[in-house]
């Protein structure tokens, strides 16, 4: 067993940027001798092979089909892959995608499995993974004793995405008859969020509760922007009609997906706007209740008014 | 399952509405209906609500619980039981005083030395105690009365010489006493006090230490002397402290000579300007300047009109958010290209008609949610909002209190369990309906309808023995 394989994942035929970090996080565990080759399953995959040509990658492997995403026909050209080049490891991108076809691939085939893989390195030769647990509270490390095969999925925005051009040659590999079981019926976009993007933020303020009236929201969008930051809100602000929805976090708003610090001022800290915001690494508190749930889950907490925390903060941007 | 119908009006509605909730043993619909029962209907409804240690647990953490019957819980708590009524910020005083009593570790302690409902004998009696963090917390607390602060101001804890600086009862002579002893952080607070003595005020405004004089310039005590002088302190902090400070008068705010744009949008942000302010502020280069002026409800229709054409999306929107804007304008702010701006003539109950009429067709969420909170909106549009397929649209017509039946029937029957939650509040809403909600499976909405339910039942006057309605409904 030896080689990576890497699935790149394309939206209409774009390439997903994640397809690139995998092809960085495949590169780190690398062994000298070992192949490098990235997957493709699109309606022209031979114009994707080019840009996938990228840092240490040895071989576009294209598969021509639709570029409606099809698990099943992943799943069988994964199939095909294991069995005739016994892959020592296979990489994807964590999302959506993945979930419906990764974890069935790596059961019916009997591989070592993670999901959601925030860092890979080597061990003595032997692959361990690190994955989050318990809420983001801790960190695990894997490994995979007795499987030749380790199929992983990786986190998106942990590893930086592949650059510079490789001389990769190009198979093309018909596409194996596959038992589909589920159909592509459109693509339906996003709302327009009008380029507020809570999902990509890396840098997010969020009012909550706390902001009292909506002449004092502005103060906040004023301070986000002098920070860098997106503002975000809590559902009563988006509610109230004084923020727009696009920037509400939570169960019924959005995903701060790829948030890696954020700041709650005057957010109590419900169970649904955690759902939005809760495995973000670095969470920094404000609120007057010392109880306040948000304060459960902060790694920093200031128990105090928010507007004398922002009047603060004012100071130093 | 509980009963499909209870008819809670008349003399034996809230009994009926009783004896169905303890029949089906629901704790949220009991402690719903617990607040407004009377003593017979609560002497009924404990057994549920107690019904178990793990129900104790839940309803002495619920901040929704009535604070009648956290007292209740609070005569014979438990370790677990009482570290939750101390949490909890609707437990009474009443109930904190029996837990004081029992109070076993620091934790709870604390925990009841920052209390909102803690009173000053409380308050008194835990600032003697012996761990440092429940003394931090008395000299936190705003109830704390200013014999409590003045042995705290002793104490050798920093922060809590810290908390002692800035508690609202400390007087001049700890605060002068805290001023001998305490680090800069201390004075700073001690500046900004509003009983700070004169002459550490004045000995704060000829401090070189900027931070010191940005407290200062935000206490309510200054004189007019000594605001002028910060108003012209070459630091910015200095004097955006003071533009903030309310006491301010606009005579002394020279926009003129102020050549910082983060002060600038401070001072047009304040309610009390001349008309040759914001006239200048309306002009200035500055966007967030214009942004906050723009929302000045002072601003005349000539200025409006012109930043309604500005090409900051975020100015339009202020002027569409400004009480003082005239139809017309709004009318033209309804056409505008940017959603938001839409969104906010929607949101505005004195549009007129015509701008109401040019937003109906808009298929933007935040325009259509704020038309559903709307009583202008016609109600063919608001039963249409009701139907959305975005969860959070729909919930906008929990808030209209002008919204038609249907509408309002269609969010309570709405798959996403928020939205039900926020219905049951609204005066459409009949008892069959609210009945219906007993049984969602969601226990906010349980809560809810329970609670609006005993609500009404106790607000009918009797029926008359023949069951027809008494003379007075």
């Amino acid at each position: 067993m030896s080689g990576t394989i890497v699935i790149a994942m394309q939206r209409n035929g774009e390439l997903l940027t994640s397809s690139f970090e995998a092809i960085t996080a495949a590169r780190g565990v690398k062994e000298a001798g070992d192949t490098l080759a990235v997957v493709i399953v699109a309606a022209d995959p031979q114009s994707l092979a080019g840009p996938l040509s990228v840092g240490g990658v040895d071989e576009v492997i294209a598969v021509r089909a639709s570029d409606d995403f099809q698990p099943d026909l992943i799943e069988a050209v994964l199939d095909d892959l294991i069995g005739q080049r016994k892959p020592a490891l296979i990489l994807v991108p964590h999302g959506v995608d993945a979930w419906s076809f990764a974890p069935a691939t790596a059961a019916r085939n009997g591989l070592g499995f993670s999901t959601d893989v925030l860092a890979l390195r080597r061990e003595g030769g032997d692959l361990v993974a690190t994955r989050a647990g318990y809420a983001e509270k801790v960190l695990m490390d894997i490994d995979f004793p007795g499987k030749e095969t380790v199929l992983l999925t990786l986190r998106t925005n942990v590893f930086e995405p592949a650059a510079g051009q490789a001389q990769a040659t190009v198979t093309e590999l018909a596409a194996p008859s596959a038992d589909i079981a589920t159909k592509h019926e459109g693509w339906k976009p996003p709302a327009d969020a009008g380029g507020i993007d809570i999902p990509g933020a890396e840098f997010i303020l969020s009012i909550g509760r706390g902001v009292a009236d909506e002449a004092n929201v502005e103060q906040f969008l004023e301070l986000a922007d002098k920070m860098g930051a997106t503002l975000g809100c809590s559902r009563p602000i988006a509610d109230n009609g004084w923020l727009p929805k696009a920037r509400q976090v939570g169960q019924s708003g959005r995903l701060a997906a790829n948030c890696r610090l954020y700041v709650a001022m005057g957010v109590s800290g419900s169970v649904q706007h955690q759902w939005g915001m809760k495995h973000v690494e670095n969470i920094v508190a404000v609120n007057t209740d010392p109880e306040a749930s948000i304060f459960s889950i902060a790694r920093y907490g200031i128990v105090g008014d928010m507007f004398e925390i922002a009047a603060e903060l004012e100071n130093h941007f | 399952m509980m009963a499909a119908a209870t008819d809670i009006r008349g003399a034996g509605g809230q009994d009926a509405l009783v004896a169905r909730v303890v029949a089906g043993g629901d704790l949220y619909a009991a402690l719903g209906l617990y607040a407004g029962a009377g003593p017979g209907a609560r002497a009924a409804l404990e057994p549920v609500i107690f019904a178990s240690p793990r129900q104790k647990l839940i309803t002495a953490a619920a901040a929704f619980a009535p604070a009648s019957l956290l007292d209740r819980l609070a005569a014979d708590a438990g370790e677990a039981l009482a570290l939750r009524l101390a949490k909890n910020p609707a437990t009474p005083t009443s109930a904190l005083r029996r837990l004081l009593g029992r109070c076993g570790d620091a934790r709870m302690a604390r925990c009841l030395a920052a209390h909102d409902h803690a009173d000053a004998a409380i308050l008194d009696e835990l600032a003697s105690h012996p761990a440092v963090e429940v003394r931090r917390a008395v000299a936190g607390n705003p109830a704390a009365p200013a014999g409590v602060i003045g042995r705290l101001a002793a104490d050798d804890d920093g922060l809590i010489r810290r908390a002692a600086a800035a508690a609202p009862e400390a007087d001049a002579g700890t605060l002068a006493r805290l001023w001998q002893t305490g680090d800069d952080g201390v004075r700073a607070e001690i500046a900004a006090h509003p009983n700070c003595p004169a002459d550490l005020l004045a000995a704060a405004l000829r401090s070189t230490d900027a931070r010191l004089r940005r407290r200062l310039a935000s206490n309510p005590s200054l004189g007019a002397a000594e605001l002028e002088q910060l108003l012209a302190d070459p630091d910015d902090g200095v004097r955006a402290a003071a533009v903030r400070n309310p006491t301010v008068s606009d005579a002394g705010i020279d926009t003129g000579r102020e050549p910082s744009a983060r002060i600038r949008r401070l001072i047009a942000r304040r309610h009390q300007l001349g008309a040759d302010v914001i006239a200048r502020l309306a002009a200035d280069p500055d966007p967030w300047v214009r942004r906050w002026i723009a929302r000045h409800p002072d601003l005349p229709a000539g200025l409006l009109a012109r930043l309604a054409q500005d090409d900051d999306p975020g100015i339009r929107r202020s002027v569409a958010r400004n009480p003082a804007s005239p139809p017309d304008l709004l009318v033209r702010l309804a056409q505008d290209t940017a959603p938001w701006v839409q969104a906010g003539v929607a949101l505005r109950e004195d549009a007129p008609p015509e701008a109401v009429g040019a937003l109906l067709s808009s298929r933007d969420r935040d325009v259509l949610g704020a038309l559903g909170r709307n009583p202008a909106t016609p109600a063919t549009t608001l039963k249409a909002i009701a139907a959305s397929g975005d969860a959070d649209v729909r919930r906008s017509i929990a808030f209209n209190r002008a919204a038609p039946q249907a509408a309002v029937l269609l969010l309570a029957a709405d798959p996403y369990p928020l939205n039900r939650a926020m219905i049951v509040g609204h005066p459409l809403l009949d008892d069959g309906a609210l009945a219906d909600l007993l049984d969602d499976p969601d226990p906010q909405v349980r809560f809810a309808a329970a609670r609006r339910l005993g609500r009404r039942a106790a607000s009918f006057p009797p029926r008359n023995s023949d069951g027809k309605p008494g003379d007075d409904e």
